[in-house]
């Protein structure tokens, strides 16, 4: 599935930085507490966070993630913005809570990593 | 210079998470009784009891910094000491007035008693002191050295309350003056969290919640011209011959001790 047009089934989202053309994601993860993203995310993975310290960007890489979507209608630090900017990581936000982007994200097939 | 034992995080009856044992003259007598001359109370996003504990320690021995340990937005726990009652007391209006008016229901988490220097009760705080404030625990950091204060990351091994648990890492950026691993581990254990402290001064504390947490076996050796906040702070810059030397001895990478 293509980033792009899973955020245009998303209602109220802001894109901070475009994902390329064509970059798609198969699976997606939830979490918060990044030391814990970085432990067990699947890679490769969209993740949905609320949180949006720069370091966020640096476990997005370490975990190849194509993009960062922040719940809870959370808008990221510029410093988080810049450094997705330079390293080509898709970032947006969303109005919707974690809870709610993970019931739509499922319902249109993205599945956990260990499921691939 | 003189080497002195210091442990900079003791909670008192303020926090609600703490034993009603932690009172002021009782801190100051065990602290006495483990030989430990330098101690910074530091009670949830709150200085109320500083004073008393000033008081108690009149002629004990026993040096007292004044300090809280704030919660920031993230749940992370940040250390902050302070030079004097009077800046404790600003700075932790700066807290308060970020701190969500969530009453504390000590049924379920808690007193928490604000207390003079002989243990009488002066006041309940009301609102909930265990919660995050509106502030980053970047912006903390900034703000204790806006008001020349020392600030340290709290227990970072811990899995929860910790800014390596919250956000993975320490950024080389990070103006924090120090970093804390919980006194209880062993060398190997804590041979990690001395690497991932990077160049930072690395403190073991007790984080004492009832009067038997306190002990020698958890504190950190420093050398000192005497106990006090600003010896403190020359030690953690490593300026004139002043050091905090590693509570680890020769695990450390930086090979103190």
């Amino acid at each position: 599935m293509k980033i792009r047009d899973i955020l245009e089934k998303l209602e109220g989202v802001t894109i901070y930085v475009e994902a390329g053309e064509n970059v798609e994601i198969a699976r997606g993860f939830a979490g918060d507490l990044l030391s814990f993203v970085m432990g067990s995310a699947p890679e490769r993975a969209l993740w949905v966070t609320i949180q949006n310290h720069v370091n966020v960007a640096a476990v997005a890489l370490l975990k190849e993630v194509p993009l960062i979507l922040l719940a809870s209608g959370r808008i990221p630090s510029p410093e988080l913005r810049d450094q997705c900017q330079r390293e080509g990581i898709a970032l947006a936000s969303i109005e919707m809570d974690s809870f709610e982007v993970c019931g739509r994200l499922h319902a249109m097939g993205v599945r956990n990593g260990s499921k691939g | 210079m003189n080497l002195y034992r210091m442990d900079l995080h003791i909670h008192t009856v303020l926090s609600p998470c703490a034993e009603l044992d932690m009172g002021a003259p009782d801190i100051i007598t065990r602290c006495s009784e483990e030989n430990i001359d330098l101690i910074a109370i530091t009670d949830h996003n709150s200085a109320l009891n500083t004073e008393a504990l000033v008081r108690a320690s009149a002629d004990s021995g026993v040096e007292v910094i004044c300090g809280l340990e704030v919660q920031s937005s993230e749940d992370i726990h940040v250390l902050c000491l302070m030079p004097n009652i009077e800046k404790a007391r600003t700075f932790e209006e700066w807290v308060s007035e970020r701190l969500p008016h969530f009453r504390n229901r000590p049924d379920k988490f808690g007193d928490q008693f604000v207390i003079d220097e002989n243990n009488k009760i002066i006041d309940e705080y009301e609102y909930l002191l265990v919660q995050g404030i509106d502030a980053t625990a970047d912006e903390v950091v900034e703000k204790i050295g806006s008001f020349g204060g020392i600030s340290i990351l709290a227990h970072i091994d811990r899995p929860a309350y910790s800014y390596v648990a919250v956000l993975g890492m320490i950024p080389e950026s990070l103006e924090v003056d120090a970093v804390e691993v919980s006194g209880h581990l062993s060398s190997e254990e804590a041979l990690k969290w001395l690497e991932m402290a990077g160049k930072r001064p690395v403190i073991r504390s007790s984080d004492a919640h009832t009067l038997k947490d306190i002990s020698l076996q958890k504190t950190t050796p420093a050398l000192l011209e005497k106990p006090c906040f600003e010896e403190l702070a020359l030690a953690l810059k490593g300026i004139d011959g002043r050091k905090v030397l590693c509570p680890w001895g020769r695990a450390s990478p930086l090979g103190h001790f």
